[in-house]
């Protein structure tokens, strides 16, 4: 196999870039999916258009900004596609494997209020929140990885912050309602026990 | 018709608005000294905004928690991976000599770029931005069947849960906003989905749109965008020793291909960016303005003599052209419908003298002044020529048979018998004894042809600022006299009224008049049988009644909306804008709607297909200036509010 010298330095820096960062990168597709099996599958899909778009990054100290862009990018592009075949049931299952001992445990550490709150705000919200507070990206970086202003990623963030905690409140609410409801169920006959 | 100021201003909610905005902004990066002050100023009198900011605080540490179960990747994921791009590199390696044997060379040198790396990656990084700026305008969203190396850069769609109200046929608005580290932003944002008027929440205008970096020097007093969207021209003013400039800066053309080629088609724009439609038409020729008949002389002075060389200076960004320096736009600055020309009018940045009209052939190293009357205002273009407006100053007639100041200063009478109304006249600020030129004056409005200079003069008196509609057959002006203003020489609407009156280009009958409202305005020797001479023709309609300090109007492309913006001083870029509905067919007002009343805005608006943009004024308590689009599908409308900045340019 001949290659050129360009794809000798995109294929060097790509596999520097994946031992670096494929943790966190996996990372944030699990958290913006909430499905890790698909999360690993893209973050390969990630790493892929890196090396394919390397002549795109401008600076090296830029790149950690630029994957997460792509993978921003990836993740984005796959929850449209789940908005356009939502009529159609879809899960890990339905390639014919049974789900994970992993797929299990992520499913459980996916499913408290503050999960559920997160995925109920905007993809792009969600996205700001992740990247910000969970991989601690600059408000440059931020931008950057969301293809936005400076500007436009702070308003995001900003929008992120009040939809989250609206989201949050909306929890409680339904946890309290719920709690309500066991009391006027079991509490009765709890009582009646007494 | 007369459009009323309005306020509806809620500046109270716009400071909690601001609070929550820095609270959060905070708790991403340090905030400037100012907003640190005015944030904690705030905080301590509103306990909402403690609260907001307490929660905050409360769902950051409760998100930071989700650290401790940070997701593994599957041990599988390195060996998948490696294989992949293994598997990509094999697939690039013959595609590449595929492509090497059809262009009969070796695949690395035509792919090694002719520039150097790094220019050539950032030309790349830009044409990414600029492809993604327009790919949802071009290229409909990928359904499930796209390949994922065919959408490497293709931004999402807007979160369309935040958004009602789609605009089928709109055009784009386009701003320039300060970024980080003294650079500055252009973003085109479409405006094809608006937020109901009735939905206090919605998406912010330009939250999904990339910007693109532009060297824009340190703080533009305006920026203007080339029709073909390949240059900037950036205003500065004058501050202490340093001279007002105007320079243009290239933007990087539009790429062919809204995204790059996820493969190994390296593009990269070996051209350099320009104007590919630049006309071939020799430079004018300067020559002193052509006087019409009956008017006052002409200008002596050779208008090359104030033309405006440019000087090589430290705030002008580097690969910027310099035209003009030591002078202060007054009014607009804007491109021929074909780009070909810049027009505008400006004067000393030390107010010395008053406005005279540049035109700048692109291309040209340098604006030149065509009048030197300096009382010349650009106002637009029309038909590929330029309407522009001069004042003759009223002359007192001296007679020593009765006291001073009589005045000849009917509009009625020709400014022609105005006589030395010539600027070398020097206006005297007060008439005296003897006679001489008042702080009144008549404006005259006239067409002049960019390439050849020739003049077509509008006969009809006390026209200041036409501005003509898409089809020609309406226009919006002052129908007055103009007073010169005291702090700087220059002239600004008197005794009359901003109106919208029918049109005669001059060769075509003239549509009829819409309402009849104001006599005292009209032509006094209108004949519907008479040829109809160029410029308004028969009743008005007042829009705005006198007195005004400053306007601006302009009309959408359909010709059924007009904007008008009243300014509150005579040169500051404050005031309010209306948008008034028209009736395209007979020039009439609807007055049953009223969608833009009069809302608090910078000069510089836009109007264009389907929406009208301005900027809002930054509030006196630091509140930051937002753009704000308003955009209809017939008479329905909708809004879209931008993203808070320091200093936001609207472009377009």
């Amino acid at each position: 196999m001949t290659r050129t010298w360009e794809q000798d330095a995109a294929r060097t820096f790509v596999d520097a870039l994946f031992n670096k960062h494929q943790h966190e990168i996996f990372a944030y597709l699990v958290r913006m999916l909430r499905d890790p099996e698909l999360a690993a599958d893209l973050t390969q899909d990630a790493f892929v258009k890196a090396y394919k778009n390397y002549d795109t990054l401008e600076k090296d100290e830029n790149a950690r900004a630029w994957l997460y862009q792509i993978a921003h990018r990836v993740a984005l592009d796959e929850l449209r596609r789940r908005k356009i075949i939502r009529m159609i049931p879809w899960s890990g299952e339905a390639r014919g494997a049974a789900p994970s001992a992993e797929r299990l445990a992520m499913d459980l550490r996916l499913s408290g209020p503050l999960e559920r709150a997160l995925a109920s705000i905007p993809e792009r919200q969600r996205a700001a929140l992740l990247l910000a507070e969970l991989h601690d990206l600059t408000g440059l970086e931020l931008a950057a990885a969301m293809g936005v202003s400076h500007v436009a990623a702070r308003a995001i963030l900003t929008r992120a912050r009040e939809s989250l905690r609206r989201a949050l409140a909306a929890e409680q609410d339904a946890e309290r309602a719920a709690e309500l409801e066991r009391d006027s169920h079991y509490g009765p006959q709890a009582r009646s026990e007494r | 018709m007369t459009t009323p100021f309005r306020r509806r201003h809620h500046d109270d909610e716009s400071a909690h608005d601001r609070a929550r905005a820095l609270t959060a902004t905070e708790m991403l990066e340090p905030l400037d000294e100012i907003q640190t002050v005015w944030l904690a100023g705030h905080l301590e009198g509103c306990a909402e905004c403690r609260n907001d900011r307490e929660a905050y605080l409360a769902d950051r540490a409760l998100l930071r928690s989700l650290r401790d179960a940070t997701p593994e990747p599957p041990r599988d994921l390195r060996a998948r991976t490696m294989a992949a791009l293994d598997r990509e590199s094999l697939a690039r390696s013959k595609r590449g000599r595929a492509a090497g044997r059809t262009a009969g060379r070796p695949l690395s040198s035509h792919r090694r770029p002719q520039l150097p790396f790094g220019a050539a990656a950032g030309a790349l990084i830009v044409l990414v931005v600029v492809g993604a700026t327009f790919l949802p305008q071009l290229v409909p969203n990928r359904g499930p069947e796209s390949t994922p190396g065919g959408s490497d850069f293709a931004f999402g769609s807007p979160d369309l849960q935040a958004t009602a109200f789609p605009v089928p046929a709109v055009d784009d608005v386009g701003w320039v906003q300060p970024g980080l580290d003294g650079h500055w932003e252009l973003v085109l944002a479409d405006v094809t989905s608006l937020c109901p008027r009735t939905r206090p929440s919605c998406q912010p205008l330009g939250e999904d749109q990339p910007s693109r970096i532009v060297e824009l020097g340190s703080k533009p007093h305006g920026v203007t965008i080339s029709p073909t969207e390949t240059q900037l021209v950036v205003e500065t003013q004058g501050q202490g020793s340093a001279p007002g400039k105007i320079f243009v800066v290239s933007l990087p053309p539009e790429p062919d291909s809204p995204t790059p080629a996820p493969t190994d088609s390296t593009v990269a724009p070996t051209t350099t960016p320009g104007e590919t439609a630049a006309p071939t038409v020799v430079p004018p020729t300067v020559v002193p303005p052509t006087a019409a008949p009956g008017t006052a002389e002409p200008p002596t002075a050779e208008p090359s003599q104030v033309a405006i060389s440019p000087l090589p200076t430290t705030d002008v960004p580097r690969g910027a052209v310099e035209i003009a320096s030591g002078v202060t736009v007054v009014g607009e600055t804007l491109y021929s419908p074909d780009g070909a020309w810049l027009a505008f009018s400006a004067r000393p940045s030390d107010g010395s003298r008053g406005p005279d009209l540049y035109l700048w052939h692109v291309g040209e190293p340098t604006a030149i002044a065509v009048t030197d009357d300096h009382a010349t205002y650009f106002s637009t273009w029309l038909d590929g020529r330029i309407l522009a407006s001069r004042v003759e100053p009223v002359v007192l007639v001296a007679d020593p048979g009765t006291s001073p100041g009589v005045a000849d200063a009917t509009p009625e009478a020709s400014p022609a018998t105005s006589a030395d109304a010539t600027p070398e006249a020097s206006p005297a600020t007060t008439a005296d004894a003897t006679g001489g030129p008042t702080n009144v004056g008549h404006p005259m409005s006239f067409l002049l042809d960019p390439a050849t200079l020739t003049r077509a003069t509008i006969e009809q008196p006390d026209v200041w600022l036409p501005v003509v509609d898409p089809s020609g057959k309406f226009a919006a002006f002052w129908s007055g006299t103009v007073s010169r203003a005291t702090e700087v020489d220059d002239w600004q609407p008197a005794e009359g009224s901003l109106v919208l009156s029918p049109w005669s280009d001059g060769t075509t009958a003239a549509p009829t008049s819409p309402a009849p409202t104001d006599d005292a305005t009209a032509s006094p020797d209108e004949s519907p049988a008479a040829a109809p001479a160029l410029g308004p023709v028969g009743n008005h309609t007042e829009l705005v009644p006198g007195p005004v300090a400053a306007f601006r109007t302009n009309f959408d492309p359909t010709g059924s909306r007009l904007a008008v913006w009243v300014g509150d001083t005579i040169d500051g870029d404050v005031g309010r804008l209306h948008l008034v509905v028209l009736d395209p067919s007979t020039g009439g007002v609807d007055e049953s709607v009223a969608p833009l009343p009069g809302v608090p805005a910078l000069r510089r608006f836009s109007i264009d297909r389907g929406r009208l943009a301005w900027v809002t004024p930054s509030g006196q308590d630091g509140q930051d200036s937002s753009v704000q689009v308003l955009g209809w599908s017939g008479n329905e409308f909708g809004e879209m509010h931008g993203i808070p900045a320091k200093q936001m340019y609207l472009v377009r």
